[in-house]
């Protein structure tokens, strides 16, 4: 392909809901395009709509369906779910379009009761396989915080270790009951579906020196005043006499401060060097940072996957359609050509 | 959502003139409309390329092409990009896979 860099990608850590890459070679395009894809443009499941029946704790309907609603389920299978708008196999919805979940959590010991995410009962269960899989996530990964709250309450005793997210309190004689269908959707709709929590990427940075040009242009006395406002970025060789990047500086992982670039820009300037000469700005970056993370629905890996599939899938249906637009369209001009 | 009735695709040609159109994608954002326009933007004989979301309660992407008279036709500049974009994708996911496994030694090391 003669029209577009070829990116290159390597990997800097890798855990199941968190992911760090570098996209080497590639533009601000691909990679935004990436993102966005990761972002709102993969599907998972989620409870999209709730049958209150009995609900007498202290949150109102809508604002327990809205909770509901953004528990992340896990969907490693959502794949195998069709979009519950063009299912073929049901008017409504079935165990190959969706999740059919029930709530029906009472309290009536002394003490308050969570109602949490694990409460909720998978009707569908023992329908298909895939159907099973589809249950809240109670770990969303491994993250740190969520490994103490485990430790903690294991040592506490009693208490019961976390089971996912709490829904609602409920105190004695309280009840809700409901039954929760989840859905197939993308986070383009709604941010519940969404799998990422997190995916951003940050390109080189956009200012450099040109350090040959200010070595010609500043006197040694300059040099080393420079050395001092550059917060440890520059160093000034004596032997050489010239100012030369700190060591972990060279591999172009910095920002320059406004300060230095205004300290450099004023020695210059006294030799009638314009700010501009000595500054490199880099306004087409080819490498990008990649940091993700995911809410535990999908595992970063899968997520990636599934973004690069999701693409693809858009831009043959796209090819497609071209094509067929392109037929039409030479059919019309050959009847238009006929009829004079 | 998107997609639903209406055609996804159409092209607009005014006149006829196949260096210039109009392509018009359905159920699209800045998604698409950004990276089918950088890589047209890069495409040898494409002389314009733009795109734009003419109101965000629309469902409507419009990709403005046009091309070099003599060359290439735009619908075929358009149809070009999409196949070079993909074959990005495609290197993308390679490479993935490949770090992924480059990552995996690394960390039994």
């Amino acid at each position: 392909m003669p029209n577009a860099r070829l990116p290159d990608i390597k990997l800097e850590r890798v855990t199941s809901s968190e992911m760090d890459f570098t996209l080497l070679n590639a533009e601000t395009s691909i990679a935004n395009a990436l993102r966005r894809v990761m972002i709102a443009e993969v599907p998972t499941m989620a409870i999209d709509l709730v049958n209150m029946e009995v609900n007498t704790s202290p949150l109102f309907d809508e604002f327990v369906a809205h909770r509901l609603g953004l528990i992340p389920l896990s969907s490693h299978e959502v794949d195998q779910f069709n979009n519950t708008r063009d299912c073929d196999r049901c008017t409504d919805h079935c165990p190959y379009c969706s999740i059919e979940y029930v709530l029906d959590v009472s309290c009536d010991s002394e003490d308050f009761l969570d109602v949490m995410s694990k409460d909720l009962i998978n009707v569908y269960e023992k329908e298909r396989p895939e159907c099973a899989s589809v249950k809240p996530v109670d770990n969303s990964g491994e993250s740190e915080a969520h490994a103490r709250m485990n430790q903690a309450s294991k040592s506490d005793g009693g208490q019961r270790p976390p089971e996912g997210i709490v829904i609602t309190k409920l105190r004695r004689g309280q009840r809700i009951k409901c039954t929760c269908i989840a859905k197939k959707g993308t986070g383009k709709e709604h941010a519940k579906w969404s799998a990422a929590s997190t995916v951003r990427f940050r390109t080189d940075p956009s200012i450099r020196f040109r350090l040959d040009k200010i070595n010609d242009t500043l006197t040694k006395d300059e040099k080393i005043d420079l050395e001092k406002y550059s917060e440890g970025m520059l160093v000034y060789n004596l032997t050489a006499d010239a100012l030369e990047y700190e060591e972990c500086f060279q591999e172009r992982r910095f920002a320059i401060s406004t300060d230095t670039i205004k300290k450099a820009g004023d020695l210059t300037g006294l030799h009638g060097v314009h700010p501009h000469e000595i500054m490199v700005y880099n306004d087409n970056p080819t490498v990008f940072n990649f940091k993700c993370e995911t809410t535990g629905v999908l595992t970063a890996k899968e997520l990636f996957f599934k973004a690069i599939e999701v693409l693809m899938n858009k831009l043959n249906s796209i090819q497609g359609y071209l094509d067929v637009e392109l037929e039409e369209l030479r059919d019309r001009n050959n009847n238009t050509y006929g009829m004079y | 959502m998107a997609n639903s009735g209406g055609e996804d695709l159409c092209l607009e040609v005014a006149g006829d003139d196949p260096s210039c159109a109009t392509i018009v994608l359905r159920g699209e954002d800045h998604t698409m409309g950004n990276a089918v326009r950088y890589m047209l933007a890069r495409r040898p004989g494409v002389e314009f390329a733009g795109y734009s979301i003419p109101h965000p309660s629309e469902d409507r992407l419009n990709i403005r092409v046009q091309t070099i008279a003599g060359g290439e036709s735009a619908a075929e500049a358009f149809g070009g990009s999409v196949k070079d974009l993909a074959g990005v994708a495609d290197v993308i996911a390679k490479s993935f896979l490949g770090a992924l496994e480059e990552f995996s030694t690394s960390m039994k090391q």
